[in-house]
C-alpha cells in the first residue's frame, strides 16, 4: 500500500515535536525513528525535514544547540520548548477531532 | 568516503553567501548524511552503495539552499548602510583636510602670526584624523554568536585583521603628527636645516610600536 504523503506532510511538524517530546534529538535520528515506526513505509525527505526544523525554530517551538558528532563533525540537536509542548498538545487534539470526523464521513 | 560527503555538500553550497545560517545548515547536512552513511555501512552495504544512497537525498535540499540565498537581502541592506556611513565619514574628513590647507594659505596671506596659522592647521587637520581613526577602529568586524569551533576560527581571523587595522591606524596618526610637528617647529623656530630629523625619529617610533604589538602576543 502506498502512502498518501500529502496527507502526512501537513503533520510533519507534529511528528517532529512528538519525537522531541521524548528527549533531545537530531535530524538523522528523528528520520530514522520515523522510518522504523512505520516499518519503512514512510520517510521524510531531507528538504522537508530541514524546512520543518527552520519553521519550528522560527516559531519558537524548538531550540537548537550544537553537540559532538562522530568524526569531529558537530551535530545539531533540537529540544522542544514549553510553547512547543503546548502546540503539540493542541495539534493532537485537532488531529483527534479530524480523525473522528473523517471516520464518520468515509 | 566521509570526506567525499563533505566535499559533495560543500560543492552544493558553492556560491552561497558565507553567513552563519548557511554554514549551520551545511554542517547539519554533513553530520546527518555521515550518520546515514555509517548506518548503511553497518548494514553491510559497500562504500560506493552507501555513499550513493546517502547523497541521493541531499539533492532535494537545493530548494532550501536557494531559499537561504534569498534571505540575504537583509544583510545586503546592512552593508549598504555601512557603506553610506563610511562614505560620509571619509568625505567629511577629506573636506576638513582641504579646508586646513586653505586656512594656511588664507591666514598666511593675512600676515597673521605664524603660530596662529599653524594652530589653525593643526586643529583642522587633527579633527578628521581623529574621526577617521575612531570610526574605523570602532567598526565591528565580526560579532561572535556562539562558541563553536567554526565561530572561534572566524573570530580569530577577524582578530588578526583587527591587529592589522590598528597597526595601520597608528601608522597614519604617527605620520600625520610627524608632518604637523615638522611644519610647526620649522615655522615657529625657523630651524628648517635640522627639523627634518623628526621624520627619522618617526620611522624609529613606528618600528618600536610594531615591535611592541608583536611582543604583546
Amino acid at each position: 500500500m502506498s502512502i498518501r504523503s500529502d496527507i502526512i506532510r501537513g503533520h510533519t511538524e507534529t511528528i517532529i515535536l512528538a519525537h522531541l517530546m521524548k528527549g533531545n534529538s537530531y535530524g538523522y535520528e528523528i528520520n530514522k525513528s520515523i522510518k522504523e515506526k512505520t516499518d519503512n513505509k514512510y520517510e521524510l525527505n531531507d528538504a522537508t525535514l530541514y524546512c520543518a526544523f527552520r519553521r519550528l525554530e522560527e516559531a519558537g517551538y524548538i531550540t537548537s544547540f550544537w553537540g559532538e558528532g562522530n568524526a569531529g563533525a558537530r551535530r545539531r540537536y533540537y529540544s522542544i520548548t514549553n510553547e512547543g509542548i503546548e502546540f503539540y498538545k493542541k495539534s493532537i487534539e485537532e488531529w483527534k477531532l479530524t480523525k473522528d470526523l473523517i471516520d464518520k464521513l468515509i | 568516503m566521509k570526506d567525499e560527503i563533505r566535499k559533495y555538500v560543500n560543492d552544493l553550497f558553492k556560491g552561497t553567501p558565507n553567513t552563519k545560517k548557511v554554514n549551520d545548515l551545511k554542517d547539519e547536512i554533513i553530520s546527518n548524511t555521515t550518520d546515514k552513511y555509517n548506518d548503511l555501512i553497518k548494514n553491510g552495504e559497500t562504500e560506493k552503495e552507501a555513499y550513493e544512497k546517502s547523497i541521493k537525498d541531499i539533492g532535494s535540499v537545493e530548494e532550501l539552499v536557494d531559499e537561504l540565498i534569498k534571505e540575504n537581502p537583509i544583510n545586503k541592506e546592512q552593508n549598504e548602510e555601512d557603506r553610506k556611513k563610511t562614505a560620509l565619514v571619509v568625505s567629511v574628513s577629506v573636506g576638513f583636510y582641504i579646508l586646513s590647507i586653505i586656512a594656511v594659505i588664507v591666514l598666511a596671506e593675512l600676515k597673521l602670526p605664524d603660530f596662529i596659522t599653524v594652530s589653525a592647521f593643526l586643529v583642522l587637520a587633527g579633527i578628521p584624523t581623529c574621526v577617521i581613526t575612531y570610526y574605523f577602529m570602532s567598526k565591528p568586524k565580526y560579532t561572535k554568536y556562539e562558541s563553536t569551533m567554526v565561530e572561534e576560527f572566524k573570530e580569530w581571523k577577524g582578530q588578526k585583521d583587527k591587529d592589522k587595522e590598528i597597526k595601520q591606524a597608528i601608522s597614519s596618526i604617527l605620520w600625520t603628527l610627524t608632518v604637523i610637528i615638522y611644519l610647526a617647529i620649522s615655522f615657529i623656530c625657523g630651524i628648517w636645516y635640522i627639523s627634518w630629523i623628526v621624520f627619522i625619529i618617526a620611522a624609529l617610533v613606528e618600528n618600536i610600536i610594531n615591535l611592541a604589538i608583536k611582543l604583546r602576543k
